[in-house]
């Protein structure tokens, strides 16, 4: 089989509902969320038209949620025309794909701690619909409780040492029972004192993690981001926290 | 024991359930002034910040003064929590939980998304956050080193273009354009320096005595805040913004302290002690500068002075150039032996070639591009 024939075939959607397109060739696919801005481009994505539509390839080396959907992710725990709340925006390159995601019904909200990232966030989010963007801080969720309403999913993109602390704290206030948790997990950030328990960070912060949350299986993203994982699951409420 | 109302701002209404009703009492938030939208975006930007705005927002400050005898009030968002501190109300935090289910029993209209408020009130955090000198300092000192860079290279450009620019020619006409360009960008180098210059003397005025407004500027952009800065050590400040070098080599001298005040009267030697010098004057300028506002700038520039003329006057340079070390028979040396072979001069004592360097395995694994950076 020569490479040109493998590379034929027919474009996919894995998960019903989501405007998620994934092209061949199988082995090594692209992954494509169908644009809801003006002008389309954010950060120098490949762009393909089809049917009036204008498709964004999610680039595995610049966004997380990319490098897992090419490692297989199996599951992707973002309802269609649901609101997200994504904390760790940087300059919304990820944010606007799960933008695309969700559709024009939905929408996605921002935290960005940093001001300088911001600006390029702020500008995404004028060309997006459904993009809200706020500058605050994910360690202090109050300060921007009164803009986000509640959620049905959790993307957190954040490097800190107690990103499993802060997404169970989102989740309390923000998200419902049964919400997606989709969360990037950056193993040299865990830990930065350098205690020494019997657990690895990793295992530490998924246990922490499943206190709360129904884990799946987390996803490697090597060789698109070194020490990275990417973790999904579902809340299970506040009633039933352990 | 009785429990005081619950207070939540959602969207641009302030909340208030009182213990018992199922239904909120809503109160509008407006500045009440000329400019409702930008006024409002900027009063909810400082209030989530904790801060109050210079105009309040008077309605929702006099609708919660009623609440003042009785229970504390409890605050689900800092929002709210600020407007009750701003009218002397007694507050306490309210949980997650409870929060969460009130918002949750809200009725849906509540929740539809309004565009023109998060995006209001996103822009105006941001020209808040970006309007402290601090980060004013920051944004000019890195758009003044991309612009010398920029320079560098148009000069580049233009000298290689001169060669070729015989009058009359199209190339004479093109660098006549670039030379004009040139100057323009001179003019704006000069521009930036001032603006920066101003608000650097008036933010760092220890520290920009001791090594200058621009260097004191630069540092504050590679610790990336001033409470970074603080954190830094002296011999952190002195290798700031150096590169990251073959480990097996000495460390830098200084990164962009070569840029410092007086660092052009020493031979160039001595540059290395001079920068470590002003590190640890610039130490005792910073804490003067962002912690106790004294000004110590006279008596550090004097000390620094000192130490400039003694260096200036000088030793001759003692030391054969640094070679490093090409295998374990050399590390293994003793130190009498070492000095034996040094002393017999710079033709026993050249480094090896380029060939043995990269022959030679790396002692630790290379990590980071830096080794100033961050801290």
């Amino acid at each position: 089989m020569t490479p040109f024939e493998r590379s034929r075939g027919s474009w996919t959607f894995p998960f019903p509902g989501l405007s998620l397109a994934r092209s061949p060739p199988d082995d090594r696919p692209t992954f494509w969320t169908r644009a809801l801005g003006e002008t389309p481009e954010v950060y120098g994505e490949r762009l393909r038209e089809q049917d009036d539509a204008t498709w964004r390839a999610i680039d595995p080396t610049r966004s997380k949620l990319g490098a897992a959907l090419c490692k297989g992710l199996r599951e992707l725990p973002v309802p269609p025309r649901g609101r997200v709340l994504y904390l760790g925006g940087a300059t919304g390159t990820t944010a606007s794909h799960v933008a695309d995601l969700v559709g024009r019904r939905g929408g996605v909200y921002v935290v960005e701690k940093s001001p300088r990232p911001f600006q390029r966030l702020l500008d995404v989010a004028r060309r997006w619909p459904n993009l809200f963007p706020i500058l605050g801080d994910a360690r202090e969720p109050r300060t921007y409780l009164s803009w986000v309403p509640p959620v049905d999913a959790l993307y957190l993109d954040i490097s800190q040492p107690e990103q499993a602390e802060i997404a169970t704290d989102h989740a309390r206030l923000f998200l419902r029972s049964g919400g997606g948790l989709v969360l990037a997990l950056k193993v040299p950030s865990l830990r930065k004192g350098g205690g020494r328990g019997p657990l690895s960070p990793a295992e530490e912060a998924s246990r922490s993690l499943s206190r709360s949350f129904d884990l799946g299986p987390s996803v490697s993203l090597e060789p698109f981001h070194r020490g990275h994982f990417v973790i999904t699951g579902h809340y299970r409420g506040t009633g039933r926290e352990a | 024991m009785s429990v005081g109302p619950l207070l939540l701002v959602v969207g641009r209404e302030l909340l208030v359930f009182t213990p018992g009703s199922r239904q909120p009492r809503r109160v509008t938030l407006s500045p009440g002034g000329s400019h409702e939208g930008q006024e409002l975006f900027e009063a909810l930007a400082s209030l989530a910040r904790g801060e109050l705005p210079s105009r309040g927002l008077g309605n929702a400050v006099g609708a919660l003064s009623s609440y003042r005898e009785g229970p504390p009030v409890r605050v689900g968002d800092r929002t709210a929590r600020a407007l009750a501190e701003a009218a002397k109300l007694r507050v306490s935090e309210a949980s997650s939980r409870e929060v969460a289910s009130l918002r949750e029993a809200l009725p849906p209209a509540t929740w539809e998304p309004d565009r023109e408020l998060l995006l209001g009130v996103a822009a105006a955090a941001l020209e808040q956050r970006l309007a402290s000198p601090e980060e004013v300092i920051i944004t000019l000192s890195r758009e003044g080193d991309r612009l010398q860079r920029l320079l560098r290279k148009e000069r580049e450009a233009l000298s290689a273009l001169s060669g070729a620019a015989a009058p009359g020619t199209p190339v004479s006409t093109y660098a006549g354009k670039a030379e004009e360009h040139l100057r323009s960008l001179d003019g704006r180098m000069q521009e930036l320096d001032r603006a920066l210059n101003e608000v650097a003397v008036r933010t760092l005025p220890n520290s920009s005595a001791v090594v200058g407004s621009r260097t004191a500027a630069r540092l504050l952009a590679l610790a990336g805040s001033t409470s970074a800065l603080l954190r830094l050590n002296s011999s952190r400040l002195q290798v700031l913004g150096a590169r990251r070098r073959r480990p097996g080599t000495p460390g830098p001298r200084h990164g962009v302290m070569v840029g410092a005040e007086g660092m052009d009267r020493v031979p160039p030697h001595r540059r290395g002690a001079l920068a470590r010098s002003l590190a640890s004057l610039l130490v005792v300028a910073v804490r003067a500068d962002l912690q106790t506002q004294g000004s110590v700038g006279a008596d550090l520039v004097e000390r620094r002075e000192r130490r400039i003329a003694a260096l200036a006057k000088g030793r001759p340079r003692r030391r054969a150039p640094f070679s490093p070390p090409s295998g374990p028979a050399r590390l293994a040396e003793p130190r009498r032996v070492r000095v034996a072979i040094a002393r017999l001069g710079p033709t026993r004592h050249r480094g090896p070639e380029p060939s043995d360097r990269r022959a030679r395995p790396r002692t630790r694994p290379r990590r980071g591009r830096w080794a100033g950076g961050r801290p």
